[in-house]
């Protein structure tokens, strides 16, 4: 594994707010390739969730080159973006941003949903996909009917419903106990290694960054150290 | 703190224009139309008293006895009576000149020194070289000098008018400077001498009216009181003033219609203030939150929400009042309209006037409506959890919409105001009707939570299917915020139920015309002399119903004067027609006694027919003995047959034509119905009638199905102020969902981002609001339909018994809804065009760690 770049950041730097702004990212460099996770390590306001955002086309960098399997997608259109992150990209966030009034079910069909797949076969992938996190059972359950835990993993199973080749998850276990936050990481890594799914992990949790093949730290915006994580010397 | 209180309001104004600008508006929507209406009746009001006080110059009594003039014997019983100081005589006629103006002749008693007349042509303005021909020539004439400006007449010019007696020659012998009258017909005015006036237009012997001064031995309410002894009773003697208020009485439906409406768009606006506070609590939890942990009270943070609304009501008024001027010139039009056509009132009312106490009552009803309309959100406010406020948290029970105690005394509510409509009789009153109404309305608001409820279960699936998961997630977002979402679907609610109950109300009311033209209406030609329903100023001379008569094809012309008289304090419509040939032409004219039995008798003059709105609000019944006064004395005669009869809206008499003839002494008429020959070529018969009158005055004919199309016509005229109703409805209504979606959008920004991480298009979100709006314009149009149902039932069943008596048969407006449907939807389509393209350009990444 590891042949076929998925994700590749070439000097990348954010500044919000023009040229006397604030740098959020500073000239960063790395790759990850097919079926290789990494977790992204730093304090709060370091610039690891602009990372994410950049590598998933929510922002554009200002300067530098973002490929993604390949494919610059610095000067991408929006609708471009958008079209590659219904494709090779999935996304899970700390808050589980399911939507309230929908069942555990159209929560993860709905990206297939928005890329006009029928609801019958959006939905029997879905059941597939809830299974694989062990949520069967909880299909028609709204997310306000569910643990912390639970619901992420309905928003993992959301985030590889279309079968990306890239998922990003912004500190997933954020907002959850040990126990369920485990549950979510052993999912994750789970996908990673049994379906190849390449897997950025932004977290500032020593224990989750260890799921992850290697680590990189950023520091006000800035590379630093990076490393081999345990399970990658195994 | 209270400083700190309106800089918190002031940023969140500048942060939120949007918002704060569509609140401003919706209020400026309902005050516009309060101010108009009220502006618009008071102008008429104004304008009807104005008249007569100019007509009657310095008059302080007028005797008068309705479009038939009286005797001019009582000029001299009027003289002889204690306390009476002048007493002038005044004929009045209306001609038009070629070109088709209108002229006001008045005839004065030129003999007289006109002391009372004196502002119509004071002395000094006057120029009349040879006053001794002006008396003596019987077509003398004396005009405005701005009507011989205009039309070019100079002194011994001929002038050609075409009058009821047909058209006359006079000669210009004297010239004004019109003020007083002269002023309110745009300078169109002449003055004869009244002798020789009533020698040219055949009314000799009668006078229309006789003005008085009294002197300082008696007060004008003794003398009147002497005048109404001395006079008979279809003379009435009363003060100037009190004639024009008689007259602006004769607008008092259609003022309680248009009444109604701005309490409509009050209620509307109201809706639109709770919207926006409502959502403004919503998003400024956390600075409530803020607010209290620095020590703000409860009712500080209630009086800084209330504070910002009666200063929103301020600005919304003001705006309101400037707009409701101009909406205001716009409603006297269609006033003046309606007066003219269907009471024969000519109105001269031009630009509203302008009552600074109107203002001021409309600028406070709308601070008083905005300050109400942002109660219930600002005590939620109040009521806020400071710790949990200060997280963000609402507290809010988000089950309570459905709370069981409100479903109850929302069924209650429309069941009672039903069950009142049902069941309580006329007699309570219109104010008390009003409130069955208003309870049904009530009921319905009270309601609407489980409407939108079940509106979002079954379209769900439906936009689901349709619209795919866009379809769902929007019906999804009107269900989550059902408080907001019922704010615009009540705004929805009342302006479609509105519309769709005066709908209700035209098409009931073309039914039941429709089937009175056809039972007792239903010659086959009609010659008016107006292309209104009734006109005070042309009539038609017996000699023209002759000729017509004669004309070949004609198998029969019956005589019909469309006129007035006071019964009972109100003023009834008095026809009189040719008994024996409309009662058998029309056998099954009556509902209550039998036409062809009564026909005899109702010729010898032995009895009166009345109108089924006349037997029901004077309590009259077939066989009761009912007494009118004229001008020839009181006849009181036996109800013969009661019918469905639509000419007043406070009832009508019939008699027939030699008895009012007898009593009145007024031999002209306003319809001569013709009944055409069998095999009679109907082509020929109508331009042979058309030749008959020509060139004599202005004649109309109809055949029976213009005749009817004419009349319905006129019902559109009449109901034309509904269509502006419509535009308001539809406009208010799309203003409230300008402002839900535009709230909507601010409330779901990181869910419409989570959309577009998860790889949703920009026109995806933009689609999924406009459905949104679309579902919540649906729901508007069920409950507007639902509660226009019940309205118009409520309607037709006690306003229409109570303000003019009738019973109409129930229609409902299905064309009316059909044209209002995708003209909502399309509002709601255009309404959710902003905040749609707003929603499509969110910066995702900031959205999805949005609050």
């Amino acid at each position: 594994m590891g042949s076929e770049s998925i994700l590749e950041f070439r000097s990348v730097s954010k500044v919000f707010g023009g040229g006397g702004g604030v740098k959020a990212v500073n000239d960063i460099t790395f790759s990850i390739g097919k079926g290789e996770s990494l977790a992204i390590m730093g304090p709060s306001g370091s610039g690891k969730s602009t990372i994410l955002n950049l590598a998933a086309g929510l922002d554009t960098p200002t300067s530098g080159s973002i490929l993604v399997r390949g494919k610059d997608i610095s000067n991408l259109s929006d609708r471009e973006l958008t079209g590659l992150r219904r494709t090779e990209i999935g996304m899970v966030f700390q808050t589980f941003n399911l939507l309230p009034t929908l069942t555990a079910l159209e929560n993860v069909s709905l990206p297939l949903r928005l890329q006009g797949i029928s609801q019958k076969e959006s939905e029997r992938r879905s059941d597939e996909l809830l299974g694989i996190v062990g949520l069967s059972e909880r299909r028609s359950h709204l997310p306000d009917e569910m643990s912390g835990g639970e619901r992420q993993r309905v928003a993992i199973a959301r985030a590889i419903v279309a079968n990306p080749a890239l998922l990003l998850a912004d500190e997933p276990t954020g907002n959850l106990d040990t126990a369920s936050g485990i549950k979510v990481l052993e999912t994750i890594s789970h996908l990673n290694e049994e379906y190849g799914t390449s897997v950025v992990l932004v977290t500032h949790d020593r224990g989750a960054a260890s799921y992850c093949g290697s680590v990189m730290t950023i520091v006000d915006g800035r590379l630093g150290a990076s490393a081999e994580t345990a399970r990658e010397r195994q | 703190m209270l400083g700190g209180l309106a800089l918190v309001t002031r940023r969140q104004w500048k942060g939120h224009r949007l918002r704060t600008v569509l609140t401003v508006f919706g209020i400026a929507i309902g005050v516009a139309t309060y101010f108009a209406v009220q502006a618009s009746t008071f102008t008429i009001a104004r304008a009807f008293e104005k008249t007569t006080e100019k007509i009657a110059g310095k008059a302080e009594i007028q005797i008068f006895a309705g479009e038939s003039g009286f005797d001019e014997k009582y000029l001299d019983t009027v003289r002889d009576t204690p306390g009476v100081a002048i007493a002038e005589p005044a004929l009045e006629m209306v001609g038009k000149t070629e070109s088709g103006e209108s002229l006001l002749i008045i005839g004065l008693d030129t003999t007289s020194d006109l002391e009372l007349h004196s502002e119509i042509v004071p002395e000094q303005l006057v120029s009349i070289d040879d006053p001794l021909k002006f008396i003596n020539e019987s077509d003398s004439i004396a005009v405005s000098r701005e009507f011989a400006d205009r039309n070019r007449l100079a002194e011994n010019s001929v002038l050609r008018l075409r009058t009821q007696s047909g058209t006359k020659e006079f000669t210009v012998r004297g010239f004004f400077k019109p003020v007083g009258v002269g002023e309110l017909f745009g300078g169109n005015v002449a003055v004869m001498d009244i002798y020789s006036m009533q020698d040219v237009f055949g009314r000799e012997g009668l006078i229309d009216r006789i003005d008085l001064k009294t002197d300082d031995s008696a007060s004008v309410e003794e003398t009147i009181g002497l005048l109404r002894q001395k006079l008979p009773a279809g003379i009435e003697t009363s003060r100037p003033e009190q004639r024009g208020k008689a007259m602006a009485t004769a607008l008092a439906g259609v003022e309680t219609g248009l009444g109604l409406m701005s309490f409509l768009a009050l209620a509307i606006s109201l809706f639109i203030v709770f919207n926006s506070f409502y959502v403004s609590v919503s998003q400024r939890w956390k600075e409530i939150g803020v607010l209290r942990a620095l020590g703000v009270p409860r009712f500080g943070v209630q009086a800084m929400f209330l504070g910002e609304a009666a200063l929103l009501g301020l600005f919304g008024s003001v705006i309101g009042v400037i707009l409701g001027y101009f909406l205001a010139i716009g409603a006297i039009r269609v006033l003046s309209t309606v007066s003219a056509a269907s009471y024969g009132l000519v109105t001269t009312a031009d630009l509203p006037s302008l009552d600074p106490q109107n203002a001021v009552m409309a600028i406070l009803i709308g601070i008083a409506a905005s300050v109400f309309g942002a109660l219930l959100p600002a005590r939620r406010a109040a009521l806020a959890d400071p710790a949990a406020a200060l997280r963000n948290i609402e507290t809010r029970d988000r089950g309570k919409e459905l709370n069981p105690l409100r479903i109850a005394a929302g069924v209650l509510s429309v069941s009672g105001g039903l069950a009142f409509t049902l069941f309580a009789t006329p007699a309570v009153g219109t104010f008390v009707q009003v409130g069955y109404w208003m309870a049904i309305l009530l009921g319905m608001v009270l309601l609407l939570p489980v409407f939108v409820y079940a509106s979002a279960k079954m379209l769900r699936p439906l936009m689901n299917r349709v619209f795919g998961a866009e379809g769902m997630l929007a019906v999804d977002a009107m269900a989550r915020a059902p408080k907001r979402t019922t704010a615009t679907v009540g705004a929805l609610m009342i302006g479609l139920s509105f519309v769709i109950s005066n709908g209700a109300l035209i098409d009931s009311q073309k039914a039941a015309l429709s089937r009175s033209l056809d039972r007792s209406v239903n010659a086959d030609y009609f010659v008016t002399n107006s292309d209104q329903i009734r006109s005070r100023t042309y009539h038609f001379s017996e000699d023209l119903a002759d000729r017509v008569a004669s004309v070949e094809g004609v198998a029969r012309a019956e005589n019909l004067r469309v006129t007035s008289l006071k019964y009972g304090g109100r003023e009834v419509a008095l026809l009189a027609h040719d008994m024996d040939g409309w009662l058998t032409r029309s056998p099954d004219a009556l509902d209550r006694g039998d036409a062809r039995a009564v026909r005899e008798r109702m010729s010898a003059g032995e009895g009166f027919l009345v109108s089924e709105n006349f037997a029901l609000r004077f309590g009259v019944d077939l066989g009761d003995r009912i007494t009118l006064e004229s001008p020839g004395g009181n006849i009181t005669r036996e109800v013969l047959g009661v019918l469905e009869y639509y000419q007043s809206e406070v009832g009508t008499v019939f008699l027939d034509r030699k008895l009012y003839k007898q009593y009145w002494g007024d031999d002209t008429l306003d319809y001569i119905l013709i009944t055409a020959a069998d095999g009679a070529d109907r082509r020929a018969l109508k331009a042979g009638i058309e030749k008959a009158v020509a060139g004599e005055q202005q004649v109309f004919v109809y055949s029976h199905e213009e005749y009817r199309n004419w009349v319905m016509g006129l019902i559109d005229q009449f109901f034309g102020l509904n269509y502006v109703q419509m535009v308001i409805a539809i406009m208010i209504g799309g203003l409230s969902l300008i402002n839900t979606m535009v709230i909507s959008v601010s409330e779901r920004k990181r869910e419409l981002s989570i959309l577009r991480a998860l790889g949703g298009f920009r026109s995806q979100v933009g689609k999924m609001i406009v459905l949104e709006s679309i579902a919540i314009s649906f729901v508007g149009i069920l409950t507007g339909f639902v509660a226009g149902l019940l309205n118009a039932y409520c309607t037709l069943n006690i306003s229409v018994v109570a303000v003019a008596g009738f019973r109409l048969p129930f229609r409902f407006p299905f064309a009316l809804l059909l044209a209002a449907i995708p003209l909502v939807v399309a509002v709601a389509a255009i309404s959710a065009w902003y905040p749609a393209r707003k929603a499509a350009a969110l910066n995702v990444a900031e959205g999805l760690v949005h609050e």
